[in-house]
């Protein structure tokens, strides 16, 4: 037992050893296992170690073959002295050195320098043999040429492609050796090579990769053929990778070129209407802000709909979170965007992107996989000349549009006839009037701003046949539209590979970042106009004056107005991330490989938040500081074994099997502090406030283990099948229900190499594929299955102490919310695949669907997480690429259209005979209006909109009469809502679905055209059929005083005004609330767009225009240059609350998306 | 090779073995509920929280109590907030109603977790006691206020646990009635009088406490029978009233104070020897707005420009969202009434404001620079030491001496009629009246005449009642259980026949006539009668919640 934790721990040892221990994997003879020696006058090294290590009782390990004929005087050792010293001693002298292991065992290795090598080259023994085969990797580096001078020449030549157009940007490098160019613009290129036996690589992306013996030619005139061999193309999938024809589940790639040349403030952003069955929503226009990401619709209500993310293989933190107060600010807490956490990572430095999307390819990760699995690869170096490149853009925005509101003048009409309409006297006399002339604020006006943005990236990349290595660095300054809100991001990432021994290779990763969010405050479903930025500069009034007079200052008696959101209050986020990533692959045998992935992911953010007095919570409480940190560290251990092997001609065998552990703890930490003395220090000085609150402190941690496996088999080219399961237990679910398997089959069919189609030269590629399987969602509460308990605060005797009452129903039965999948996709190429057509068929069922079940408010809970329910995703998925024209080269101009339109159906088919609705909103503030404008019941989508319809306007008095009755008390020319249940009263019951959250389809068009050094791409892309909820429009278009608030243009100009004056809006009132209390469909709008979301133009300079730089390259993009839609607010691609299922599509206070012209460079030596 | 593949697979599995499989749940950061309430200590911690849920935002800090002021007929208010129950727009969503309903069910529920626990602590026999009629207390005092506010409702009495029933029907009325009187009886048998409490326990339930609430709900329980013709039923309840009400004025535990002092938070602690049963609110310096341990009602009555009176900014100002109606001013400064102390010392109606100018308010009058406001404040709730407006020291008082003796005429006079034992003690109230601040003495209000009929000295303690208790949460419950002149409930009478007869609208100052003119009611608030008012709907959370529950009827 001893020796095999001896021998684990030295390979667990030489797995973790950082270099230099190329001896580490080979077979090491234990010295233990061999017979003690007679006494000859001088003996051989290996029996004087063998003898050390009886006297000393250790365990020495060596290499026996290495040492193979040397041999030592009998004298040398001296048993009075130690170890280390007669190691010295005896190794030194012939080229050998040893190590202390940490374990107590030394091992004895021969030393570096060739030079003290005393004997001749052994003859290879049986083990080394068993390693000859041909490894993946040249096995041997070339003598570096400074050393081993050679006679040199050059070389030159010109590049073409098989129309005889000069190709640019081709590799060019020497074979085995780090020497290497690129071609320029016309395809020439020169060179230097050591001899006429030196072989040049040509490679470029898109072309076949050639290899040419230079022999005694000068000039080569070498022509590429464009390689169509795309079935051959790898495809990164969980856990492995398979060759795209054997390919069996759903998966969208995505290549990520240019991601430099457009502001993209994360990497969720540049996906958007690139693939297919993935919506993608930006929530917000603020910098920094995160992206509503649903892979074949949303399928869980309580839960994230986020697809886990997995960065070069490992799974990331990807939740949208903010820090927020627990206590008091209600109005304020939750009114900055949540952080994107993936904002963290630089778009720039991913490679490509793959989209996991049915069941076959999810089911690898079981209890993650359900909402699909987002795989990301990040740029690694490769062998040959040492690049850098670099690239600047700088970015200007402005909101494109601003919402029309009335002035002064209509301001005062408004408001007098108002409260006309209400018996009482105009508020505004002629005086008033007079006084108010000078007067007029659009405070849109003040709040928006051209927000100039930029953006730098650095790195090099390179590497020698052991070695690769990137590194890139960015740094990314985004100023939103809103003054004084902006996003900073600084990062660094090191990705370094090495073949450590042609068995072994260890791939490395270092991604550290920092980022600021200066937030502008939006709104939350509370609905305090003053607690949002956007909600607030279209409620203030035009007669209200936004600064004191003194400068610039915000007025201070105009309590919460916009100004002082964004000029003196303070709220900013900071965060860290450190992602560290170790893989080790060793090649166990031809195609069988263990990897041991390991790896820590730490992200730490600092939110600190002043509400100085002028502000309205700061009025309330005399200043209000805000101040927490949360820490999200996992980490991850991962142990695989796969194997991909072609046994014979006909039997391909992809399998992987695996164990993975990730534990995750979360800590954070809030402070809270009120009734400063002045409001100089803010956040930065806690002390000197005179009340805070109880810090709130959590420590969560969850952990999940999983074995996995898969079999890909292949026959013949033509018949695939693969099998998948995991099975994953979880410390979220109780005791009994922890563990869950989650398998899936699939099924393809290349008909492209049937015999009966293979002498078709038309169709190049024609696969059908069937899969299905099951996923789960663990996105459920830590902590749920247990009851427990929370504070609350008593008056005892006059002081305050904090108790302990029942807050949580604890559900032990909780299971794994279970996703069963079936998806039918064919693929079909065309005229050697220049013509591509993917299409896909889905069905998702989700069962047992975690939820915060609401419970009757009797039981003196309000939720209990539960299993209930059951939710439908069907849909049709459709990516086509066509190469219209491919004479590439110079001159010649080449146009590729990629497109893919998504149609996703989300239904709700039973939640156990409830209806589950979504927060209250407005529950706030002047409006009190306080009810859910979401719900979730069978038969809609998730989170449909839910309220009363609207039926016109009262006209006259007698239509009310003869009207249903309503309690809350219409008058002339009052809105009119219908009586949907004929029940001849408006009341709760009367409320409906009045409209659908999500689009009928999307889709995304891209345009790539090149014409000599020219490129342009554009992007259009669309969401149609969906419909927003425009909240702002509660307060604009009311037409009550009572919200205290401005008026659209619109609402005014339409206002009733006497019979038959409007059918649209209401009168204006003083009295009363907006709306009688009541969430009418007039606030559902469609919200159908098309947009040109990105244009690019971009210019390749001649290289040989300048020297020493490589490609250099201008752009200039622009974003959201053109939308179409009917929807009136600000921009119709919006989410306020996406974090959860049942809030999507309202537009509420959010910061609208902005148009953005983008001009920049990039350039590489 | 076989070694090969045994050292390989030692090799994965050292390294599963590493990598450790231990899926127990560690929750660290929350208290879980199976270790709690083992000892003594736990029993007091989780007694504090019984009465901390009754501060809470959604309980008597704000949701409760707005519902008893924002429906009657006396207060009211413009804040949209609480606006919709003036305007009788509100509905099953209307938050304060599903506040209140969530509330109260919480005190239940947190009553009912460590009644179902304590008999399991070990702890000193008469302490046990005590705590266990504080819970019953606390358990019938919170199903008291949910069978006045919605009628029927579920009846819980043990704690909600996964294995219960989680979607229970509503219970009769009469059977929450018999839970509550049950507990109540309980408790004021185990509970100490309020001079035997120990100190540290100040402001808790005492025997006096359970009686006086017990007084009440046997009233209440009373009135239904009578509204509904059971003579008998009622008569037997009305009993019951007046035994506890006689047991709590005869205890003489309680006295009447001076009417200024009352109303002095300074004297607050003093002034228990006249409440009975208070919600003890305190300035909160940890904890602002309104999840503050101070109370905010002092707030919201107070004038947004009147300093020193709550917490509002440096000047101390409230934000003056209750307010009076001018004719229910009117009925408690005329009449009887006129020269009673307890009116100029509840009604504000004059102040100097922050800016130093003086306000008059209806009806004072206005001189020179004045200006005028047209509605009085009630002005029990003063604090100028207040933290913010969500956090004052003053305590919601649920029940005082006078609120009984008040009872025990009520139930003396529905038993055997205006008799002399119900003059008594309907007078006490009248004398204290006359000694004004304890300080001066007046003659008015005069002891109540005699020789009134059953009908009229009803009457009589509806109006005493309202002006002796007015903004202390009473006037709604005694508008829907008291029988009115017409038979009907006294809401009805008030929304039919007493309110359709004031002048709509508020008074408007004519500076040139120098007189209030225009009306004396704000005209918004007077509404037809139905009889879906007389009780507020089922909150719409339990409606969807629980499918089986019903609404109220007309909601």
């Amino acid at each position: 037992m001893r020796r095999l934790f001896l021998f684990l721990s030295f390979v667990g040892w030489a797995a973790f050893a950082p270099v230099g221990l190329e001896a580490a994997a080979q077979t090491l003879a234990r010295s233990g296992a061999q017979a003690p020696p007679a006494a000859p006058r001088n003996q051989t090294l290996k029996e004087a170690l063998l003898e050390l290590q009886r006297c000393y009782k250790v365990d020495i390990l060596f290499e026996e073959e290495a040492m193979t004929g040397v041999r030592v005087p009998t004298g040398l050792l001296d048993r009075t002295t130690t170890l280390e010293k007669n190691l010295k001693t005896l190794l030194n002298a012939n080229g050998f050195r040893f190590r202390h292991l940490r374990n107590g065992a030394y091992v004895v290795r021969r030393a570096r320098s060739a030079a003290t090598t005393p004997a001749a080259p052994s003859p290879p023994t049986e083990l080394e043999a068993t390693t000859a085969e041909p490894a993946p990797i040249p096995p041997v580096m070339p003598i570096p040429t400074e050393r081993l001078p050679l006679p040199e020449r050059s070389v030159s030549g010109r590049v073409t492609d098989e129309t005889g157009a000069g190709l640019p940007g081709v590799n060019v490098t020497v074979k085995n050796s780090a020497r290497g160019t690129t071609t320029g613009t016309t395809g020439a290129f020169r060179l230097s090579v050591p001899d006429d036996n030196a072989v040049l690589v040509f490679s470029s992306v898109g072309y076949q990769k050639q290899e040419i013996l230079v022999g005694n030619r000068t000039n080569l005139a070498i022509t590429l053929k464009a390689d169509d061999q795309t079935l051959n193309e790898v495809v990164v999938v969980g856990y492995g990778k398979v060759r795209r024809s054997d390919l069996t589940g759903s998966v969208a790639q995505f290549k990520n070129e240019g991601a430099n040349e457009r502001p993209a403030g994360s990497i969720d952003q540049l996906l958007q209407g690139r693939a297919s069955g993935v919506q993608l929503t930006q929530t917000s226009g603020a910098p920094g802000a995160g992206v509503s990401f649903l892979i074949r619709g949303a399928s869980s209500v309580t839960g994230s709909n986020q697809p886990l993310i997995v960065l070069d293989g490992y799974p990331i933190e990807s939740n949208d979170r903010t820090l927020t107060p627990n206590s008091g600010a209600n109005q304020w807490t939750t009114s900055v965007p949540p952080t994107n956490a993936l904002a963290n990572i630089n778009p720039s430095d991913i490679e490509s992107i793959e989209i996991l999307k049915d069941a076959s390819a999810t089911a690898i990760y079981g209890s993650r996989g359900a909402n699909g699995v987002v795989l990301i690869t990040t740029k690694r170096g490769k062998s040959g000349r040492d690049k850098v490149t670099f690239s600047a853009r700088t970015d200007i925005s402005r909101l494109p549009k601003k919402i029309p509101m009335v002035g002064t003048r209509d301001y005062i009409t408004y408001a007098n006839e108002a409260r006309l309409n209400s018996g009482q006297d105009s508020l505004y006399k002629a005086t008033d009037i007079a006084a108010l002339a000078n007067t007029d604020i659009n405070w849109q006006d003040l709040i928006y701003q051209t927000a100039v943005s930029q953006d730098y990236q650095l790195g090099f990349a390179g590497g020698d046949d052991k070695t690769t290595y990137a590194l890139s660095t960015n740094y990314t300054r985004l100023q939103g539209i809103i003054r004084n809100s902006s996003f900073d991001r600084g990062s660094f990432r090191l990705n370094i590979d090495r073949q450590v021994t042609p068995r072994l290779k260890l791939r490395s990763s270092i991604n550290a970042s920092m980022s600021t969010n200066k937030a502008a405050q939006q709104a939350n479903s509370n609905g305090q106009p003053s607690g949002s930025t956007v909600v607030g500069a279209l409620v203030f009034r035009p007669i209200d004056q936004p600064y004191s007079g003194e400068e610039d200052d915000p007025n201070p008696a105009l309590s919460g107005n916009p100004l002082t959101l964004i000029q003196i209050q303070k709220d900013q986020s900071r965060s860290r991330l450190l992602l560290l990533n170790v893989a080790a692959d060793y090649k166990i045998a031809e195609g069988l490989f263990f990897r041991f992935n390991g790896g820590a992911n730490e992200t730490t953010s600092l939110r600190e938040a002043y509400l100085p007095r002028g502000t309205f919570q700061g009025d309330a409480v005399g200043g209000l500081a805000y101040r927490a940190t949360a820490s999200n560290f996992n980490y991850l251990l991962e142990n695989t074994l796969s194997y991909d092997r072609q046994v014979g001609t006909r039997h391909r065998i992809n399998a992987v099997l695996g164990y993975t552990w990730q534990s995750w703890i979360q800590r954070t930490a809030g402070n809270q502090a009120t009734n400063f003395p002045n409001d100089n220090l803010g956040f930065y000085a806690f002390q000197i406030a005179s009340s805070s609150e109880v810090p709130l402190t959590n420590t969560t941690q969850w952990a999940l283990a999983s074995y996995l496996g898969r079999v890909n088999y292949t026959f013949n080219d033509r018949y695939l099948i693969t099998l998948t399961g995991r099975a994953d237990g979880s410390t979220r679910l109780a005791a009994g229900n922890k563990w869950a398997f989650f398998p899936s089959v699939a099924l393809g069919w290349n008909l492209h190499n049937e015999p009966f189609m293979s002498r078709n030269g038309f169709v190049s590629e024609l696969k059908l594929r069937g899969s299905y399987g099951l996923t789960g969602n663990q996105a459920i509460g830590v902590g749920s299955t247990q009851s427990a308990l929370g504070t609350i605060r008593t008056t005892v005797n006059g002081t305050i102490v904090t108790s302990l009452l029942p807050s949580r129903i604890g559900n032990p039965d909780l299971r794994w919310e279970t996703t069963r999948q079936l998806n039918l996709g064919a693929d079909l190429g065309m005229l050697a695949n220049r013509f591509r057509l993917s299409i896909e068929v889905y069905r998702r069922r989700i069962t047992n669907l975690l939820l915060n079940q609401a419970l009757p408010g009797s039981t003196g809970f309000t939720t209990i997480a539960a299993n209930a329910g059951e939710i439908e995703n069907k849909g049709l998925e459709i990516e086509a690429e066509a190469r219209l024209l491919t004479a590439a080269g110079n001159g010649k101009l080449t146009w590729t259209v990629t497109g893919n339109i998504s149609f996703n159906r989300n239904r709700v088919l039973n939640l156990n005979g409830l209806q589950l609705f979504g927060p209250n909103y407005l529950s706030v503030g002047a409006l009190g209006f306080g009810q859910p404008l979401h719900t979730a019941v069978a038969g809609e989508p998730i989170g449909a909109f839910f309220g009363y319809r609207l039926n016109g306007i009262y006209q006259n008095a007698d239509e009310i009469k003869t009207g249903p009755t309503d309690p809350s008390n219409p008058t002339v020319g009052s809105w009119r809502y219908a009586d949907l249940n004929g029940d001849n009263v408006i009341n709760a019951n009367d409320r409906t679905i009045i409209g659908n959250p999500y689009p009928l389809y999307t889709f995304g068009i891209t345009n790539d055209l090149r014409w000599r050094g020219f490129s342009l791409s554009i992007l259009v892309m669309g969401n149609l059929g969906q419909q927003l909820l425009n909240v702002n429009r509660y307060y604009t278009d009311a037409l009550a005083l009572s919200t205290g608030g401005n008026v659209s243009q619109r609402a005014f100009d339409n206002r009733w005004r006497g019979e038959g004056t409007s059918a649209t809006h209401a009168r204006p009132l003083a009295i009363g609330p907006a709306w009688r209390q009541r969430f009418p469909d007039f606030l559902v709008e469609d919200a159908s767009f098309v947009r040109l979301k990105t244009l690019t133009v971009a210019y390749t300079l001649p290289a040989e225009q300048i020297r020493h730089l490589v490609t250099p390259k201008l752009f200039v993009t622009a974003t959201n240059l053109l939308t179409f839609t009917r929807y009136s607010g600000y921009d119709p691609e919006v989410s306020a609350f996406a974090t959860n299922a049942l809030t999507p599509g309202v537009d509420f206070g959010v910061i609208p998306q902005f148009r953005t012209f983008s001009v920049g460079l990039s350039a590489g030596f | 090779m076989k070694t090969n593949l045994l050292r390989g697979a030692g090799f994965v599995a050292s390294l599963l073995a590493l990598n450790g499989c231990r899926l127990e749940e560690q929750i660290v950061d929350t208290p879980l509920s199976e270790n709690f309430v083992r000892t003594q200590s736990d029993v007091a911690t989780a007694l504090n929280a019984v009465y901390g849920t009754l501060t809470e935002f959604n309980s008597f800090k704000f949701n409760v109590y707005s519902l008893t002021y924002g429906a009657a007929d006396d207060i009211s208010s413009t804040a949209a907030e609480q606006a919709a129950l003036g305007l009788k727009s509100y509905n099953f969503a209307t938050v304060q109603v599903g506040g209140t309903w969530n509330a109260l069910y919480r005190t239940v529920n947190t009553a009912n977790f460590l009644l179902d626990r304590i008999d399991n602590v070990p702890m000193p026999p008469d302490y046990k006691n005590r705590v266990k009629g504080e819970l019953s207390f606390l358990r019938a005092f919170a199903y008291f206020y949910l069978v006045r506010f919605f009628g029927p409702v579920p009846l819980r009495t043990q704690a909600t646990a996964t294995d219960s029933d989680l979607y229970m029907p509503r219970s009769s009325v009469d059977a929450v009635y018999a839970q509550i009187t049950q507990d109540l009886r309980l408790a004021s048998a185990l509970l100490p009088t309020r001079t035997r409490q120990p100190t540290t326990e100040f402001g808790r339930a005492t025997k006096g406490a359970a009686q006086a609430i017990l007084t009440k709900a046997a009233l209440t329980y009373a009135n239904t029978f009578d509204l509904k013709g059971e003579a008998g039923k009622a008569r037997e309840w009305y009993a019951t009233a007046k035994t506890y009400a006689d047991s709590v004025i005869n205890s003489n535990e309680y006295t009447l104070l001076s009417y200024n002092d009352l109303w002095n938070v300074d004297k607050e602690r003093d002034n228990y020897r006249e409440f009975i049963f208070g919600i003890q609110f305190t300035r909160d310096r940890i904890v602002a707005q309104a999840q503050a341990q101070g109370s905010e009602h002092g707030g919201r009555s107070m004038p947004s420009t009147m300093p020193n009176v709550s917490g509002l900014g440096t000047a101390k100002t409230g934000v003056g969202q209750w307010k009076v109606q001018p004719w229910f001013y009117d009925q408690c400064s005329t009449g009887d009434y006129a020269g009673d102390y307890r009116a100029e010392r509840t009604f504000l109606t004059s102040f100097v404001n922050t800016a130093n100018r003086r306000v008059a308010i209806y009806p004072s009058l206005p001189t020179g620079t004045d200006l005028t406001e047209p509605q009085p404040y009630v002005f029990k709730y003063v604090d100028g030491q207040a933290l913010d407006i969500r956090n004052h020291e003053s305590d919601f008082v649920i029940t005082r001496l006078a609120d009984v003796l008040l009872m025990k005429a009520e139930a003396e006079n529905e038993l055997n009629g205006p008799t002399a034992e119900a003059y008594v003690a309907f007078n006490r109230l009248r004398e204290r009246a006359r000694r004004a601040d304890g300080v001066t003495t007046r003659t008015t209000p005069a002891n109540l005449a005699p020789a009134l009929t059953k009908d009229q000295f009803r009457q009589r303690i509806f109006l005493e009642r309202g002006l002796e208790l007015v903004g202390e949460g009473h006037r709604w419950f005694d508008l829907v259980r008291m029988k009115s002149p017409e038979g009907r409930t006294m809401y009805e009478y008030q929304f039919s026949t007493v309110l359709p007869k004031i002048t709509p609208g508020l008074p408007r100052w004519n500076a040139t006539a120098r007189r209030w003119e225009g009306g004396r009611t704000e005209a918004t608030n007077v509404h037809a009668f139905n009889a879906r008012f007389l009780l507020f709907p089922v909150p719409i959370g339990e409606l969807t919640a629980n499918p089986n529950s019903q609404q109220n009827p007309g909601w």
